[in-house]
């Protein structure tokens, strides 16, 4: 039986590199010709980006922020093309850092809920997942290529993160320096949404997101903390 | 706000405008502005052309008062002169005019009664076909510099005395740095065969300088290295226009191009050689019929004037586009594809055609990876930059032996020398061009090299013994022609035994044309009668 078995697979190998066609190159135009459904200016295209953004926007009284204050952004993008003019998209951010860098002015009253300017440092930092919706007009002619375009969308993002940095000046006769991060705030808000728009060309964007929700809790007992900026403007790079 | 956040912001974006802006914002403001006539104008021929264009002209039988070549209406162009921001080059061929200006004055222009149609200009950041990479310097690369010209059998023209004398090439690049001293074109200076040069980047009669794809494209053509030809056109007259930036495209390269092809007519250019082209940034795939693309265009308009437009496929055959760029899609050009020296058969790089209307490209093709000139010695690189002025001398070596032919003659008597004629296929045209078929026109039939034998529900193709591949240019080719005329399948096989191929009857449609190459042996089955 062995030796029935070890002919016929012999036999099975033999009769197929007998008729094996050794192909070195094959195409097949009509079916290669169907319409492509992905690209930068077809039906579908998906592509990662960065961001870097800058806050700008104006800040309550007592939540003075320094220069350097920023959000970081790392995501994925999908852009559904419905007219040569018009198509629509989805962000997903994986990463979204927000750091807010605290001036130590006599005005401040961040930290521990209402002490005014002691430290040499203090930072907020919130890491968050986000999504984005928008809708993009595209202008000017173009061949498979993103194009010069406007966006306008809605954004939500929500910290799993968010830490209360600081570093104090040095003058405490028992401690000489130190720093602390401050982790699960009660007085900050998880989730948070805005508005945001862009100017492209091409890979390279011009960025805007003005936040619409607070970042602070008010009330509960805890003291109503002012408000960070609002509006963040930076640059955006694609990954295409 | 914060003043040091906001400066920092401004920075920024200023540092993007500088950036970017220049090639994108601005240049939405320049425009081709068409004329509905060239009323009231004339010139003279004879004045106008240099005598070798007269010459070519003739036998191609084009007018030599063709009012393409009349200049513009120059009241239409003070009168947008006067209306637009700036003008720039006046296409006699397109009777259009270059032209920089806002929206209100496009609006004004528009108007005009004299202005046909307005043609905005689309800056764009693309890679042509170059080989970016500056090579490693190989020595002499002696094995594949023989093989790129034996190939095309060119020893068969040098036996012959075939060296392109007296044959006009243009050759448009990014630049032509050392071709005055290098001692690869030592031949061509001290004979004085370089005609004339332009760069319509700088506006300047020097072009020995910037990118060196030029100087590597025209040892294709022409090198002549320590008595070893790099290309076959050695005794061929060359006319060098610089056109191209190297690795960005602004509007004004599409504009140099035609600039530099009318400039070429006038100056009596019978081939141009240019390795080069538009695609993913301005264009769709569908766009590339030969008819969307002003650079398309204009080598059709060089083919009315008798001159064989040569041009790259384009390397993009395994990226996203895969096909042919523009203006390789243009029916009266001659679009060369890129075959591996060590298979000898299609590189992967090299683009695949049909043209969006299924129109026949490449028609020919040749080795994709080449020595070529460095900037003291000799080097290889890739790209069908390099397939096509291999062509380029090829083709002049023909012109040189029938100088009565018409570019169109001559594009078909090329297409007919390839290694596979009949036969064809998207990836190779017709195969590499061969001297013999030029020189040895004795029309013997071919023996056969294969037949087919229906089997049960299959078609068999059998290699003749003697016929057996001893080596790796044992290639069977096939394709399956549609009722339409074009290929929807087509494949290479390489042949190790007798019974090589195996088609089930029902994998074929009525009406279908089963077309089979092996080693210069074509057959053809029509399905319809041998079902």
């Amino acid at each position: 039986m062995k030796k029935f078995i070890t002919l016929v697979t012999m036999l099975l190998c033999m009769s197929f590199l007998l008729s094996a066609q050794n192909v070195v190159l094959e195409q097949k135009p009509s079916k290669d010709t169907i319409e492509a459904k992905w690209g930068q200016n077809m039906k579908n295209f998906i592509h990662f980006y960065i961001r870097w953004d800058f806050m700008v926007g104006k800040n309550d009284v007592g939540a003075n922020y320094k220069p350097g204050s920023s959000n970081f952004d790392f995501g994925m993008r999908y852009k559904l093309k419905l007219c040569k003019y018009d198509a629509i998209g989805m962000d997903f951010n994986f990463l979204s850092t927000s750091n807010y860098k605290l001036k130590q002015d006599n005005l401040s009253v961040m930290i521990n809920q209402g002490d005014t300017g002691n430290f040499k440092k203090e930072s907020l930092t919130f890491t968050s997942l986000g999504l984005e919706f928008f809708n993009r007009i595209n202008y000017g002619r173009r061949g498979n290529a993103i194009g010069k375009f406007i966006d306008i969308g809605a954004f939500g993002n929500f910290s799993y993160y968010i830490s209360h940095y600081i570093k104090d000046n040095g003058n405490s006769p028992t401690y000489g320096f130190y720093e602390m991060y401050e982790r699960e705030l009660k007085y900050t808000n998880r989730l948070n949404y805005g508005v945001s728009a862009r100017l492209g060309f091409g890979r390279w964007v011009i960025d805007a997101h003005y936040r619409l929700s607070d970042l602070f809790k008010n009330g509960g007992g805890l003291t109503d903390l002012p408000e960070l900026p609002k509006l963040q403007v930076g640059l955006e790079v694609g990954l295409f | 706000m914060q003043n040091k956040n906001k400066l920092l912001l401004y920075f920024f974006i200023l540092l993007f405008s500088f950036q970017f802006f220049p090639k994108t914002a601005i240049s939405q403001n320049h425009y081709w502005v068409f004329f509905k006539n060239k009323k009231g104008t004339g010139f003279n021929p004879y004045e106008y052309f240099d005598p070798k264009a007269i010459e070519r002209r003739i036998v191609n039988g084009v007018s030599l008062f063709d009012s393409t070549d009349f200049p513009l209406n120059a009241d239409y162009a003070n009168t947008v002169a006067n209306i637009a921001d700036s003008t720039g080059y006046q296409s006699r061929w397109l009777n259009a005019m270059f032209i920089s200006g806002n929206d209100l004055q496009i609006g004004l222009i528009r108007s005009l009664p004299f202005v046909k149609e307005i043609i905005s200009i689309e800056p764009v950041i693309a890679v042509t076909c170059f080989t970016d990479e500056p090579g490693h310097n190989e020595g002499t690369g002696t094995d594949l510099t023989s093989e790129q010209l034996s190939s095309m059998q060119g020893e068969i023209f040098a036996e012959r005395g075939l060296t392109g004398k007296g044959v006009r090439i243009a050759v448009f690049d990014a630049g032509f740095p050392e071709v005055d001293k290098h001692p690869a074109f030592r031949h061509l200076w001290e004979n004085h065969r370089i005609i004339k040069t332009y760069d319509f980047i700088r506006k300047k009669e020097n072009v020995y300088g910037h990118n060196f794809h030029g100087r590597m494209v025209l040892s294709c053509i022409t090198g002549l290295f320590n008595g070893r030809k790099l290309g076959l056109a050695t005794d061929a007259e060359f006319l060098l226009a610089r056109t191209e930036y190297a690795h960005i495209e602004p509007y004004s390269e599409e504009v140099n191009w035609l600039s530099a092809m009318e400039w070429a007519d006038k100056n009596g250019a019978q081939i141009i050689s240019s390795s080069l082209g538009y695609y993913f940034n301005r264009y769709f795939v569908n766009q590339m019929d030969g008819k969307t693309s002003l650079v398309s265009r204009a080598a059709r308009m060089a083919a009315k004037k008798g001159m064989l437009v040569i041009t790259a496929m384009g390397n993009e055959g395994n990226g996203n586009w895969k096909y042919l760029i523009t203006p390789a899609d243009a029916d009266s050009v001659l679009s060369v594809g890129g075959i591996n020296p060590s298979t000898n058969i299609h590189i992967s790089f090299s683009s695949f055609g049909p043209t969006a209307d299924k129109r026949l490209k490449p028609n020919v093709c040749a080795f994709g990876t080449a020595t070529v000139a460095s900037s003291d010695s000799l080097q290889v690189a890739s790209g069908t930059s390099f397939s096509t002025p291999l062509v380029a001398g090829f083709t002049a070596c023909v012109l040189q032996k029938n100088p009565g032919f018409t570019c169109m003659q001559l594009l078909h008597e090329i297409e007919k020398s390839g290694n596979l004629y009949p036969y064809f296929d998207y990836a190779h045209g017709y195969g590499v061009p061969q001297a013999g078929k030029i020189v040895n026109k004795d029309n013997k039939p071919i023996s056969p090299t294969f037949e087919m034998i229906t089997r049960g529900d299959s078609f068999h193709i059998m290699i003749d013994k003697k016929w057996l591949s001893k080596d790796s240019t044992g290639y069977l080719y096939y394709h399956i022609e549609n009722k339409k005329g074009y290929l929807d399948k087509y494949a290479v096989l390489s042949v190790e035994k007798e019974d090589v191929l195996d088609i089930p009857l029902n994998d074929l449609k009525h009406g279908e044309t089963l077309r089979i190459h092996y080693k210069g042996f074509t057959k053809e089955y029509n399905l319809t009668k041998n079902k």
